[in-house]
């Protein structure tokens, strides 16, 4: 909550209890206004994280979690979903003028003479997703068996050309750091289902392309100016997923939770003295993270999973920190009520040898995102869970570096990529928007990253012109200020 | 207490860490080999001349204290 609105009520309740802020007057009133679902700071150690903002959900939610798979680096949609057989007559031809319209280049291809046309090499075919079909590259074979299952929006837009600020914009709806993530924001207006695992978990695993990638940034799962407890709990990939979650040796339970008393209380009264609400994010974490000390080494312990995972999600699954492991930790996140997971897959920035690069990225995701949604469906879960797949923006349908008929690069392009959705709230076997004969400019149905944010909150039930947060005179919220549309025709 | 969080403690947390020196004491008295294992943690060897179970006591007040928000957040 805003930080004066939330000293102002800690004042007004001190004055309605007659007595020091958290005494055991206001102690009661905090659990009886959690029991009723209302929003406190979670001092309570039964209440860490809260529940939901009084009134959100807005309206009965299609789906009550979310997933995000997302391809850091920008996949190429050219050699993916958007498939343009016209491009193969043009191979190194130059980008038409008509055509580029003066779109803004990226200094790693401002200096080229030429922008000649790189068709994609790999084969596409139509499969059958109940409509008019639905073309997928030979690089992705089993998202290809899931047309069915998915809608692919291949009209996708932004306005960012360089990975940072494009990637914040559709993480946190804007490209200039400070602003909450989707992920803070469900966990601010929804609350937590389950207290003792992150409301919003992170995962960023493993990848086989070229090593060197683009960096992630913790604001992209930070909670901005929303109470710090709402930030992204990113879970490593490699060793133990929380570090030092475990008590060091000759520190049992009880004396853990001993200190973890006397710290709320000294830490409460410091609150008291000071006024300062993230005190009580703090005293709130703290309490998490000792949950957390039983109930991640539980999600972890895949012991318990049959074979059958392991066969559907690929050789990856048992492989701690990959892709593929990522989707069953994801899986088993949502089963625990985890409100949002989200996922960086690191390595799609193909500026060269994507030839070489490409198939390996779409090896590490194409089963385990299947498995995922498959798994799901199987649970019974898919219907309550918003599974989403994109990257931050599209890629050049001209060469950047050398072109050969085996191998191309392509740049940054912002003006259309390619996602897809499935779970609640999705129409399955939809494919929306589409792009010109060389997949650079929308000529159907435009996305704009805003818009998606919309839906995907429109999905969960909220209203994304009434989950704000006044801050600097604006009711901050995740679209921005400028309009944004609940794209209807995806969704059911 | 007071080096760490830059504030003259109040008699209520001094109380507090006093409360759980004792606890934390009785608990390491009780539990020698955990004593043990904890005060073997660390690059600096342990000094001979205070026990175990004391190291590993104080060890845990330390590790209060320099968890409070007034340490972590410089006022």
């Amino acid at each position: 909550m805003h930080a004066t609105n939330d000293f102002v009520r800690q004042i007004t309740r001190r004055h309605f209890f007659g007595q020091t802020g958290l005494g055991l007057g206001t102690a009661a009133l905090t659990s009886l206004l959690a029991r009723d679902g209302m929003p406190l700071g979670g001092t309570l150690p039964g209440v860490p994280l809260g529940g939901a903002l009084p009134g959100v959900p807005h309206f009965a939610p299609k789906a009550k979690r979310a997933i995000w798979l997302f391809m850091a680096g920008a996949p190429s949609q050219i050699d993916t979903f958007d498939y343009k057989p016209k491009l193969r007559e043009l191979f190194d031809t130059d980008l038409p003028e008509s055509i580029r319209k003066g779109q803004r280049l990226t200094t790693m291809t401002s200096g080229q003479k030429r922008f000649p046309i790189a068709p994609s090499i790999y084969d596409f075919k139509q499969y059958d997703n109940g409509g008019d079909g639905a073309y997928i590259s030979e690089l992705l074979p089993y998202t290809a068996q899931m047309v069915k299952d998915i809608a692919i929006v291949r009209s996708v837009y932004t306005e960012a050309i360089n990975h940072d600020p494009a990637i914040t914009f559709i993480a946190t709806g804007r490209e200039q750091p400070g602003r909450p993530s989707l992920g803070s924001w469900l966990s601010y207006g929804l609350g937590s289902e389950n207290q003792d695992l992150p409301g919003f978990a992170v995962m960023t695993p493993t990848w086989t392309g070229r090593k060197e990638a683009q960096a992630l940034y913790n604001r992209l799962w930070g909670a901005g100016m929303l109470a710090s407890k709402h930030a992204g709990v990113a879970l490593r990939s490699q060793g133990d997923p929380v570090l030092f979650l475990k008590n060091p040796d000759g520190v049992d339970a009880a004396s853990r939770r001993r200190m973890l008393d006397s710290l709320r209380r000294m830490n409460a009264r410091q609150q008291e003295q000071v006024g300062d609400p993230e005190i009580q994010n703090r005293i709130a974490q703290y309490e998490l993270a000792y949950r957390m000390q039983s109930s991640v080494p539980e999600l972890t312990d895949l012991s318990g999973e049959p074979a059958s995972t392991a066969e559907m999600y690929g050789p990856d699954a048992n492989k701690p920190g990959t892709f593929a492991a990522s989707c069953v930790l994801a899986r088993r996140m949502i089963e625990r009520g985890v409100r949002f997971v989200q996922m960086f897959h690191r390595g799609w920035d193909q500026h060269f040898n994507l030839t070489g690069d490409l198939p390996k990225q779409c090896r590490d995701i194409d089963q385990p995102a299947w498995a995922l949604v498959q798994d799901l469906k199987q649970r019974g879960l898919l219907d309550e869970t918003l599974v989403i797949w994109s990257g931050e923006f599209g890629r050049t349908a001209y060469c950047q570096g050398k072109l050969t008929r085996k191998n191309y690069g392509r740049d940054h392009h912002p003006r259309c990529f390619t996602m897809w959705m499935a779970g609640g709230g999705v129409r399955a076997g939809a494919v929306y928007g589409e792009t010109d004969d060389f997949s650079y400019n929308i000529v159907d149905q435009p996305v704009h990253v805003r818009d998606l944010n919309a839906t995907i909150l429109h999905c969960l039930g909220i209203d994304h012109e009434r989950l704000t947060i006044p801050h600097q005179g604006l009711d901050v919220r995740l679209t921005g200020v400028e309009p944004a549309r609940v794209v209807r025709e995806l969704l059911v | 207490m007071s080096c760490a969080t830059c504030q003259v403690p109040c008699a209520v947390d001094v109380a507090e860490v006093k409360s759980f020196l004792h606890a934390e004491r009785a608990a390491f008295v009780a539990d020698p080999g955990a004593a043990k294992q904890l005060a073997k943690i660390g690059a600096a060897k342990a000094d001979s001349a205070v026990t175990a179970e004391e190291l590993a006591a104080w060890t845990m007040v330390a590790n209060l204290i320099l968890n409070l928000d007034a340490v972590l957040t410089r006022g």
